[in-house]
């Protein structure tokens, strides 16, 4: 059994311009999240999740692990916050 | 009495006779073509006793008081900050962000900033310095346009900026001082009379500057991230959360379409020279 992670369907995304990070809105939550120095492309990441699950046409994959270049501990607690306040949601399949 | 802010129209009901010869003097030009009103307030006394023994009066919207009750001789400030509560609070049809708005050349600058940043002491320096007066309190964008609306509302300065502006300028119409306020010492200023504001058109925003007064401190100028704008700005909208999804969208688009900055400052003609030559287009 394989567990990826994937935006929140309720979860918008919008890339900065200047290449400055992404801002994530949860209308679950009605929350936002600034991730600085992050690039993100739907593109991408749908195919990411899609090589993985049939719930590729519901879920965008969200790797924080690979998106950040930070050590493993401070990413965990990013990935745990994010999924907390319902950015991200686990896929199990 | 009906007040005409422009995009708001208040009817006034009140026994307090001090603060209607000041609402006359800074909104008594202000006409209004409807008797259709946004919002019905009231400035009443708290009891009938607090009419003799210390009087104290309350703020009212219909039959809601946001606010403890304050000394009758804060009346007039109460009534001013009962007004930007009930814009703040109840207006979700357009994104409302803490911010001072001036406009030149048809191009507007906001400056969102937390209290004691010197906003309102910038705004007035530049309102009677060529700038036009769009708002000294709150940006009030249209969640379509994107354009910026114009505010018929005074300046309140606080403390030592009521002298100050006073010696730059000694003939505008300013209120008296209420002392020991629980934002200092406070005065109003009218920056512009109706028939100015009525030549005011929604207009677009160029660019988004975060002031900082700091004494003696020669002007710095910091060019913010988008990522940094949008954190900046959805933190100082009133109605970010309320407006959901919508909110988010407008902030995006607004801080796609604006030049962002942080100014740390001390000399305002520094600050007019840096916003007309290297803002403004």
């Amino acid at each position: 059994m394989n567990v990826d992670v994937a935006l929140h369907e309720q979860t918008e995304i919008k890339r900065m311009q200047d290449g400055s990070g992404i801002v994530l809105y949860s209308d679950f939550s009605g929350q936002s999240a600034f991730l600085a120095n992050v690039d993100w492309d739907a593109d991408t990441n749908q195919d990411s999740l899609s090589s993985n699950s049939d719930m590729s046409q519901k879920y965008t994959a969200f790797d924080v692990h690979t998106m950040l270049n930070l050590p493993l501990e401070e990413t965990q607690k990013i990935e745990r916050w994010l999924l907390d306040n319902h950015f991200l949601i686990k896929i199990t399949h | 009495m009906l007040i005409n802010t422009g995009a708001y129209v208040f009817r006034l009901k009140t026994k307090q006779q001090q603060i209607l010869s000041v609402i006359d003097t800074l909104y008594g030009d202000a006409t209004t073509e409807t008797e259709a009103v946004d919002f019905q307030i009231s400035i009443r006394s708290t009891s009938f006793l607090r009419r003799f023994i210390k009087p104290q009066v309350s703020f009212y919207c219909d039959q809601h008081t946001p606010f403890k009750p304050l000394p009758a001789s804060q009346a007039y400030p109460l009534f001013e900050w009962g007004m930007n509560w009930c814009i703040a609070t109840h207006d979700h049809t357009r994104l409302l962000i803490h911010a001072a708005v001036l406009v030149k050349n048809g191009q507007a600058i906001i400056f969102p900033a937390a209290p004691g940043s010197g906003k309102s002491t910038l705004t007035a320096y530049h309102s009677l310095s060529g700038w036009s007066l769009y708002s000294d309190e709150m940006a009030i964008i249209d969640l379509e346009t994107g354009l910026v609306e114009p505010l018929y509302r005074p300046i309140c300065l606080k403390n030592d900026s009521i002298d100050l502006v006073k010696s730059w300028f000694p003939n505008p119409i300013f209120t008296p001082t209420w002392r020991d306020t629980q934002k200092g010492d406070v005065a109003h200023l009218k920056a512009k009379n109706w028939s100015e504001h009525q030549n005011l058109q929604p207009v677009p925003i160029s660019a988004i500057v975060f002031p900082k007064y700091t004494k003696g401190h020669d002007l710095s100028i910091y060019q913010l991230t988008q990522l940094q704008g949008f954190e900046s700005l959805s933190k100082n909208a009133f109605n970010y959360s309320v407006l959901g999804k919508t909110g988010f969208y407008a902030v995006d688009k607004l801080i796609r379409q604006s030049k962002l900055f942080e100014i740390k400052y001390s000399n305002l003609q520094e600050v007019d020279a840096f916003l007309t030559e290297d803002v403004l287009l």
